[in-house]
């Protein structure tokens, strides 16, 4: 076999996955589990479970700068230092540098990017919510966006798989706002929110007081030991990687079950830099790389191509992806690539402090809070805005951070100090962002990276919906504080926060039952060449308030059995 | 180089006068490793080590558990505000030490040190609530604001509780430390004189 043929062989799989993070594992998964040889190709750099979470076990002592921000970081990291968070010591180096790879803003958004195996799934929030059937059925109803061309009944049994394996802790709380999925345990609530919930619930009829949903393994399952996976050991140090496995990642759960097939080949170093259409055979046939150090590119083939990168990074791709039959970007007959960004508006709520409880603490370290599920235009509510929000949040106790603002210092100050101080009780809400098509992102005409390719230029803003809203979102928040009988309530909404702060960025590649006001099908499919899926958060016609991830990884298992079907049937 | 030559430096390039916007932003820009304008340079001189360790233990005394030189917080407080703070808070910083060497606050007593210090925290307070009153003004009438500096005392906190309590010896011997606790108990009694989890 001469060299040529040979090379060409080895590039060849029967399914390439872009992007190794929480869609793109799982598409990985499932296409190994039926038999399919995957490709899964990482932009950025391996980081192995366990072994490559630099900080995962290191003492408060121990972080970089106690985890303050340094002026050098708040350079590189611009955008990132604007959620206030990921910038921080203990993890900044698994985010991306927005100095070494910047992008621009004509209105600003906040584009937070992690780069590498698992990408941010290794960074999530695990907050798991279900959208619920109104959620699919609003844009059509209220005239917005375009329609899902799917309901509730055709992800629910995919929000059942994904749950099982994912392992979700929760519980049944039998809302139809939040439908109820499979859960294990629920995590416990301390104290003051057990409190607080019976005083919330008792004077608002509509309202419920819950515990957050969370994709941490509480009780887990055999087949979560079988994969390595242990349960949750409470250290609320999740976004350093957990060596335990016990929260959902591509490194805990989706990787290592993609590779007990055997049929995955994980290559790293490997940015995708366009999706190859063949004008002649009339279908896309692989994709081309650039390998993120030497630059030297390379092309890999499959008869199915997942796009996971992101929902900012997919859109990318395709929009880059020019031919004859696609002159404005694979599947861009509708110019709806790189439209309609959504994510979740947040930044707006109320703190309060806790009479009493003094003698009450907690041990462990939970890293989830209680959730109060949407009550706005729900039922008989009517605003004069549209959709919803929820909340999240909990109490704690003060800790020695109290002091700043305290009075004093010596002996007593200290031992103050070294006791917890006061009960606060805080939550926060997160809204559904409308879908714009003049909240979009374009590449840049001659500005390029430093691979040469596009850079990426926002321009987004919060609509008058989202502004309305928030005024609902604050004041709600106090009123439900007082009713409870919080003290010093402190209502905040700041409107300085920008579009991207939620980091559920989602939207620009949208599904449709119309290739003129869509760019992908009910099976997540791009019109036009339906080899390729999309199933990372690009796919998304509208946002819900409630955090996507679970839905990414409901619809790629979804979109995965109908890529295999498919090919089985040989309508590839 | 120094600030002045080098706004005179760049006013002869720019062929004439800068605006005081201009000046002050050129200022603020300009920042090198041991860049002076109130004083404040790194490494801090053996005198200001000094002080700055004994204001630092005088917050966090070493009582029956360690005290804040027990946990170098002082090398702490320098490395932080050299790597994390913006000059003005630097120069800040360096204009309360310098407001103490005046007064020989290391040869005062105890008594008098304490008093010096209860009434710089006083002036901390009323500067910091001005300018959050000062800042509201602006954001309201949705103008831009650029934040004061942070008052010498309050920085002087600041760090010294963070790069105590999250010291080793401060975070071990004066709070709770449990790196695995491996379960959540949500709602358990305080025992009196229980001290607070350390993270």
């Amino acid at each position: 076999m001469n060299l040529n043929i040979k090379a060409t062989k080895q590039a060849t799989f029967d399914a390439i996955v872009v992007g190794s993070g929480i869609s793109g594992g799982w598409a990985a998964k499932e296409l190994c589990e039926k038999g399919l040889k995957v490709a899964m190709l990482e932009r950025g750099r391996d980081v192995k479970h366990i072994t490559d979470y630099k900080t995962a076990t290191l003492a408060p002592w121990e972080i970089d700068h106690r985890g303050r921000v340094t002026t050098v970081a708040k350079e590189e990291y611009w955008a990132g230092v604007r959620t206030g968070y990921t910038a921080n010591g203990e993890h900044r180096y698994l985010f991306e540098n927005d100095k070494a790879n910047p992008y621009q803003e004509t209105r600003k958004f906040d584009w937070i990017r992690a780069y590498h195996t698992g990408g941010r799934s290794l960074l999530w929030g695990r907050q798991s919510y279900r959208l619920n059937p109104k959620d699919f059925e609003a844009n059509a109803k209220e005239g917005i966006g375009v329609d899902w061309p799917i309901r509730y009944n055709d992800i629910a049994p995919w929000y059942d798989y994904v749950e099982k394996f994912a392992g979700i802790s929760g519980a049944k709380d039998g809302l139809d706002v939040l439908p109820d999925g499979q859960y294990l345990p629920p995590m416990q609530m301390n104290c003051v929110e057990k409190h607080v919930k019976g005083e919330i619930e008792k004077k608002f009829a509509d309202r419920h007081f819950i515990m957050g949903r969370c994709a941490h393994l509480t009780q887990p399952q055999a087949f979560h030991t079988e994969l390595g996976r242990a349960a949750c050991q409470f250290r609320n140090m999740c976004m350093r990687g957990c060596p335990y496995g016990a929260y959902f990642s591509t490194q805990s759960s989706t990787l290592p079950a993609a590779q007990k097939t055997g049929n995955l080949t994980l290559i790293n170093d490997s940015i995708v830099s366009e999706v190859i259409y063949d004008d002649k055979l009339g279908k896309v046939t692989g994709v081309r790389v650039i390998n993120q150090n030497t630059l030297e590119t390379k092309e890999y083939y499959a008869k199915i191509i997942f796009m996971n990168a992101s929902a900012i990074a997919s859109a990318s791709i395709l929009m880059n992806s020019k031919s004859k039959r696609f002159p404005n970007g694979l599947g861009n007959e509708s110019d709806q690539l790189g439209r309609n960004i959504m994510d979740h508006h947040l930044a707006v709520g109320a703190r309060s402090e806790v009479p009493g409880f003094e003698d009450k603490y907690y041990f462990g370290r939970r890293a989830n809070g209680i959730y109060i599920p949407r009550y706005r235009n729900w039922g008989t509510d009517k605003r004069d805005y549209v959709r919803g929000f929820g909340y999240q949040g909990g109490a704690s106790r003060d800790s020695w951070g109290r002091g700043v603002g305290m009075d004093g210092f010596g002996a007593d100050f200290k031992k103050q100090l070294s006791e917890p101080g006061g009960w606060n009780m805080n939550i926060q809400g997160f809204g559904e962002m409308l879908p714009d098509e003049k909240n979009r992102f374009t590449l840049h005409a001659t500005d390029k990276d430093k691979w040469g390719l596009p850079q990426v230029v926002f321009d987004a803003a919060y609509g008058d919906n989202e502004k309305k809203m928030r005024v609902d979102m604050m004041n709600d928040a106090a009123e439900m504080l007082e009713a409870a009988g919080m003290k010093n309530v402190s209502p905040y909404n700041d409107e300085s926060k920008h579009p991207g702060i939620g980091i559920h960025e989602m939207g620009t590649a949208r599904m449709g039952n119309d290739p003129k006001t869509s760019v992908l099908n009910k099976n997540n499919q791009v019109w036009g060449a339906e080899n390729v899926y999309v199933t990372d958060g690009a796919f998304m016609t509208s946002a819900s308030c409630v955090n996507p991830s679970l839905t990414y990884m409901a619809m790629t298992a979804r979109a995965a059995d109908h890529a295999v079907k498919e090919l089985k049937k040989m309508n590839m | 180089m120094k600030r002045r030559d080098a706004l005179s430096r760049v006013a002869l390039l720019m062929g004439g006068t800068l605006s005081a916007p201009t000046m002050l932003a050129f200022l603020e820009g300009c920042k090198s490793a041991n860049e002076t304008s109130a004083g404040l340079t790194f490494p801090f001189s053996a005198e200001q080590k000094n002080l700055v360790s004994e204001i630092a233990e005088i917050i966090i005394p070493k009582t029956d558990t360690p005290g804040a030189k027990d946990a170098k917080v002082g090398e702490f407080i320098e490395m932080m505000l050299k790597d994390c703070y913006a000059g003005k808070d630097q120069d800040s910083f360096g204009a309360g030490l310098k407001e103490l060497e005046d007064k020989n606050f290391l040869k005062a007593t105890p008594a008098e040190q304490t008093t010096i210090l209860t009434e710089m925290e006083k002036t901390s307070k009323e500067q910091m609530t001005k300018a959050g009153e000062e800042k509201k003004k602006y954001t309201e009438a949705g103008k831009e604001y650029t934040d004061a500096s942070v008052p010498f005392f309050r920085l002087m906190k600041e760090l010294t509780l963070l790069g105590y309590f999250t010291s080793e010896e401060g975070a071990t011997k004066a709070l709770e430390y449990v790196p695995v606790p491996g379960r959540y108990d949500g709602c358990i009694d305080l025992k009196p004189g229980q001290k607070a989890w350390a993270m």
